[in-house]
């Protein structure tokens, strides 16, 4: 079953002479009762359609008495994974009708865009996915790429728990920090956890606030300072000008 | 399609791993029964299998199906006439809009009677011959500017005013696809009020396609807006067929 708006599954499942389709394993439904539900859901979520423009449904090759369509007919299974996560931890994440609600809703993805998730799957079920079928090296960090706001959650159509994958996705790879990341998570914990320590941690910031465009000179900063222009830092913190009155 | 012993060996050993995987046992059942149970809709809402009545879905069998089709099918833009079935099918003003000069269609015998009125018009008409496969004059035809599909629909839903056309009677996969301006036939008796009845009816031997067709085609990836008429119709012209006196073209209330 493909479903676009344009009409270039039609296009390309009627013109030439071989068909090649690929789906991923976890594509496959029970029966057409299952099949008309999630099809329901699909555009719905995705664009606000009652249905998108086209629905073509190919059971094989072109059949007698036509005259197009593909004399053959090839359909590739792709696994790369997917039957890894069935009956795990992570499994509701193949029921993904990649309607992308998500992404229509994620504050990360709205910001960053598609490209940022370095592989096929973006935004929020992205996030889950990739590093779940090991995508790109690196893969395993774009679980981090969530503000855990849940909004994602919400409007699945299909109800797979988003937040609670991203999660266990980050607790999953948390034994692999290494030490200057575990002490850099432990001071800011430590910092911020205590009134005092993190109002005192603004009074630096708003009076030393002059030194900061030095930050760019840190070692290993200018991959994150190259491109985004700093903040302006007030004079004051915020418990300073409501303690004064001054909001 | 051949099977060897290797490819068969591979295949159940892969099926076995996904079985095994299927239903764990121990602690492992508890770990993956889900935190979110779907809460079900409240009682008082009348189900049919899946699918929850809302009020707005027409009922099956409803004597209301055809106003809804209209104002959905209006809605997805496509146009629509509704008359007997000695009307025109708002044929003429079709033709004129769209400076049509010529017209592919299938052998189906419900289409004579509009191929003729678009003879009449002095459009030519090209039908398909099943064994001129793939080189045909009728697919060339098809992929001009000046030219209409005509198809009989299958079957039509009156919830998301679509309708589905079998390649199979409809003789052509890209017909319907390739023309700039698509019409489709469409016999009151073959409306049913939602896409259920028809998908989950589906029962072997397939068609070897089958296309649910909702308005034209359309893209909104050029400059955010939408565009009708991307790789397929710009035009999608609907002719009910259900004996009204009301002959003429409708619009969405």
């Amino acid at each position: 079953m493909l479903v676009t708006n344009e009409g270039n599954a039609r296009m390309v499942t009627s013109q030439p002479r071989i068909h090649i389709a690929v789906m991923g394993a976890e594509r496959v439904t029970e029966d057409w009762e299952q099949a008309d539900l999630l099809l329901g859901l699909l555009a719905k979520s995705g664009t606000g359609q009652p249905l998108s423009s086209y629905t073509t449904i190919i059971s094989g090759p072109r059949g007698p008495g036509e005259v197009d369509g593909p004399e053959e007919f090839h359909l590739v299974i792709v696994d790369n994974g997917r039957s890894d996560l069935a009956g795990g931890e992570f499994a509701e994440m193949l029921d993904c009708i990649r309607c992308g609600a998500c992404l229509n809703v994620c504050p990360v993805y709205r910001q960053t865009g598609g490209h940022a998730y370095g592989w096929v799957y973006s935004g929020p079920m992205g996030a889950v996915l990739t590093p779940l079928l090991g995508g790109r090296s690196g893969a395993a960090e774009v679980a981090n790429a969530s503000t855990l706001c849940g909004a994602c959650m919400e409007v699945c159509p299909v109800e797979i728990p988003l937040q609670d994958l991203l999660l266990g996705l980050r607790r999953r790879k948390a034994p692999d920090a290494g030490t200057g990341e575990r002490l850099a998570w432990r001071a800011w914990a430590a910092a911020w956890s205590r009134p005092t320590a993190f109002r005192g941690t603004g009074w630096v910031t708003t009076r030393t606030r002059r030194l900061a465009p030095l930050a760019r000179r840190l070692p290993g900063a200018r991959r994150w300072t190259d491109g985004r222009a700093l903040p302006d830092l007030p004079a004051r913190t915020f418990h300073e000008r409501w303690r004064d009155g001054d909001v | 399609m051949a099977t060897s012993e290797r490819e068969t060996g591979d295949r159940q050993r892969f099926l076995a791993s996904i079985r095994a995987r299927q239903r764990p046992h121990g602690p492992a059942a508890e770990a993956i029964a889900s935190p979110h149970p779907p809460p079900g809709p409240p009682p008082s809402v009348p189900r049919v299998g899946y699918r929850v009545l809302d009020g707005r879905d027409p009922t099956p069998g409803s004597a209301d199906l055809v106003e809804v089709f209209v104002d959905r099918a209006c809605a997805a833009e496509a146009t629509v006439w509704r008359g007997g079935p000695r009307g025109d099918g708002g044929l003429p003003d079709l033709v004129a809009r769209h400076g049509i000069v010529h017209a592919v269609r299938s052998r189906d015998h419900g289409l004579d009677h509009w191929a003729d009125i678009l003879a009449g018009l002095g459009v030519r008409v090209v039908e398909f011959d099943p064994r001129d496969f793939a080189a045909g004059a009728a697919l060339e035809t098809a992929d001009r500017a000046d030219v209409v599909s005509l198809s009989v629909a299958s079957h039509a839903m009156a919830s998301t005013g679509s309708v589905v056309v079998d390649a199979a009677t409809a003789g052509s996969r890209s017909a319907s696809l390739l023309a700039p301006v698509q019409v489709c036939i469409v016999p009151v008796d073959r409306l049913v009020a939602t896409h259920a009845e028809v998908l989950r009816d589906q029962r072997p031997p397939m068609p070897s396609c089958r296309v649910v067709i909702t308005g034209p085609s359309r893209t909104g990836d050029i400059e955010q807006r939408l565009t009708l008429g991307a790789h397929g119709p710009v035009a999608l012209h609907l002719v009910v067929v259900d004996g009204s006196p009301a002959d003429g073209p409708q619009s969405a209330p």
